[in-house]
């Protein structure tokens, strides 16, 4: 009878190796920023009146959907190898473009195709310099979000332009309490979801991110992949302006700085990796709400607006060392 | 006039060779990396390419593999002078590459990998555009895996970066075949493997020989192409210096060629 079980054991090979696999390390990266995302929005109900309520779940996704939208594009540039902080002078140059059309007597229509124009031509030379030259993309962007914010501060000459009511629309309600702006953030969602996944340039953005010089000698163009990213990442920002402009009805060359950070955060809290061919837009989106979570829950506990910075800071450092143990955990395994 | 005979006996499909290398030269600033090196490739041959470092060996499957083309001389296909650059070209041509770092995208399945760079899709228009048809690449890697004795677990969830280097390397290799028309080239493919893992690939090469598909091997290790090739080119600083049957010579001769203790 032992004698048997015995044989048997030894007949396992590397019986070590199966069962210290533990749940934790199964989990994709994003499902546990998920449950920690869960977790926070309990704490918050039980902490925090009104919380939630259908009025405040509206004020969080509101305020989520710019980040959102910037995140989207953000993401593509994550998953390609890259990343771009001049989202965040993008930004409020579109806004503050926006501004000055509008109140110029634009059609709001056409004064939103003017600032993707001027995101498309930023995201081209993001493309020329990172893409084809091969500057490391952290100057690159550090530097077009100098040029970018500057520019944004002279056009409005340092001070908080006002944007006419007319132009408002993207933040008027279109259904109950939801405005435009998030209508088109959630058919922006589902549309990078679907390219991300199923369409063959999604499928390239991972490749040159993940293997770079395995896409270049299976004849993918990696200059037009990845200048795509770069190009939708910048649209994508400057859209994200013209919702801020929208929604406030003002514009000014600080305004949406901060995204940046908060688009970066969100994306890699959902599962991208700094070093591309990883992420998804599920990711991203609970890495938004987290974030979105975090900064109106403790706004409603009156907690002044610079701790929140710091939770927020150290909730991404705490995501990714885990992301980062899980990882090695399963190599191990 | 002259062209005229060379085409007539080309078209002999009997007599052309599959691969023609007619004194290929390529230089590096000034530095010979390939001299004059002519050989054939005829179908089913599965040849060994030996040589020390620098001998030329690389150089040489890059310019079959299209990463760069020849400074002076021409490659033929079946009796036809080909332009093999970039590597989609040689692709074009029916030239396959498993390359010594593999060329997987870590992050992707093996599924996946199979067809990186050529997604099978639906719908018209721009080709970046369509809709990837997943289940079809999925089921014909599977099949193709299948069909080789191939049993990689997850093969279809779980990214290539979890699994074990043998694994990686039959992956890639089965890919190479999977597309190659002409011929099938292999940089170290055992390079990085334990002992049960090499015998693994070589299993497989030794297959793929059995179904009649043209290989060329580097590789540094003398017993494992003994095991698989019935050729061995030998090349020693940038030129060929023997090129035989491996039934006809020994290792000690090989090693004596790829020194220059004998030339």
């Amino acid at each position: 009878m032992t004698n048997a079980q015995e044989q048997k054991t030894i007949g396992t090979p590397a019986p070590t190796s199966a069962p210290t696999r533990s749940f934790l390390a199964r989990l994709p990266a994003a499902a546990i920023v998920g449950i920690f995302l869960v977790i926070v929005i309990v704490l918050f109900s039980t902490s925090a009146s009104g919380f939630l309520t259908l009025n405040n779940v509206t004020t969080i996704i509101s305020a989520a959907s710019v980040i959102m939208i910037a995140a989207l594009g953000q993401l593509l540039v994550v998953i390609s190898g890259g990343f771009d902080l001049s989202v965040g002078g993008v930004i409020p140059l579109a806004a503050v473009l926006f501004s000055v059309l509008t109140t110029r007597g634009w059609p709001t229509a056409g004064a939103l195709f003017a600032c993707l124009l001027v995101g498309a031509v930023v995201g081209l030379i993001h493309t020329f310099f990172i893409v084809y030259l091969k500057v490391n993309p952290l100057i690159t962007t550090l530097a077009t979000l100098s040029v970018t914010g500057g520019i944004a501060f002279i056009a409005s000459n340092g001070q908080t332009l006002s944007v006419p009511a007319a132009a408002g629309i993207l933040g008027d309600q279109v259904v109950g309490t939801l405005p435009w702006h998030v209508l088109l953030m959630v058919l922006l969602v589902v549309l990078m979801h679907f390219v991300l996944q199923h369409s063959i340039l999604g499928r390239r953005i991972y490749m040159i991110g993940g293997n770079p010089e395995a896409a270049r000698i299976a004849g993918v163009r990696v200059i037009v992949i990845g200048g795509s990213a770069y190009v939708l990442s910048a649209v994508f920002a400057s859209f994200a302006g013209v919702v801020l402009a929208s929604q406030l009805l003002a514009a000014s060359g600080t305004m949406g700085s901060q995204i940046t950070l908060q688009s970066l955060a969100a994306v890699v809290l959902g599962g991208a990796a700094l070093t591309g061919g990883r992420g998804s837009v599920p990711g991203a989106v609970i890495g938004v709400l987290l974030l979105g979570v975090i900064a109106n829950g403790m706004t409603i506990l009156l907690i002044p607006s610079f701790y929140q910075q710091v939770v927020s800071g150290v909730v991404l450092l705490a995501a990714v060392t885990f992301s980062r143990l899980q990882e090695r955990a399963k190599r191990v395994a | 006039m002259q062209d005229d005979t060379i085409t007539t006996i080309a078209g002999d499909t009997t007599t052309t060779a599959l691969v023609r290398l007619d004194r290929v030269s390529k230089l590096f600033g000034g530095v010979h990396a390939l001299e004059d090196v002519s050989f054939e490739l005829s179908k089913g041959d599965v040849v060994g390419l030996v040589g020390d470092n620098g001998a030329g060996k690389s150089t040489l499957v890059k310019m079959l593999s299209g990463v760069f083309g020849p400074t002076s001389g021409s490659i033929l296909i079946e009796g036809e002078p080909q332009t093999l650059t970039p590597p989609a070209r040689a692709q074009k041509h029916g030239i396959e590459t498993v390359y010594q770092d593999l060329a997987l995208v870590s992050s992707f399945t093996v599924a996946e990998n199979f067809f990186v760079g050529r997604e099978r899709s639906w719908g018209r228009g721009p080709r970046l555009f369509q809709i990837m048809n997943r289940r079809s690449m999925t089921s014909t890697a599977a099949s193709a895996l299948e069909d080789l004795n191939i049993t990689i677990p997850h093969l279809k969830s779980r990214p290539v970066e979890r699994m074990s280097g043998g694994q990686r390397q039959m992956a890639a290799i089965a890919r190479g075949a999977f597309w190659s028309e002409r011929l099938l080239l292999l940089d170290e493919p055992t390079a990085a493997l334990g002992v049960r893992e090499s015998h693994e690939v070589l299993e497989l090469v030794r297959a793929l020989s059995a179904r009649g598909l043209t290989m060329l091997m580097v590789t540094h290790n003398l017993e494992h192409l003994w095991s698989v090739c019935n050729r061995v080119i030998v090349m020693r600083r940038g030129k060929k210096v023997a090129d035989l049957r491996s039934a006809d010579t020994t290792m000690d001769e090989v090693v004596a060629y790829i020194t220059g203790a004998k030339s």
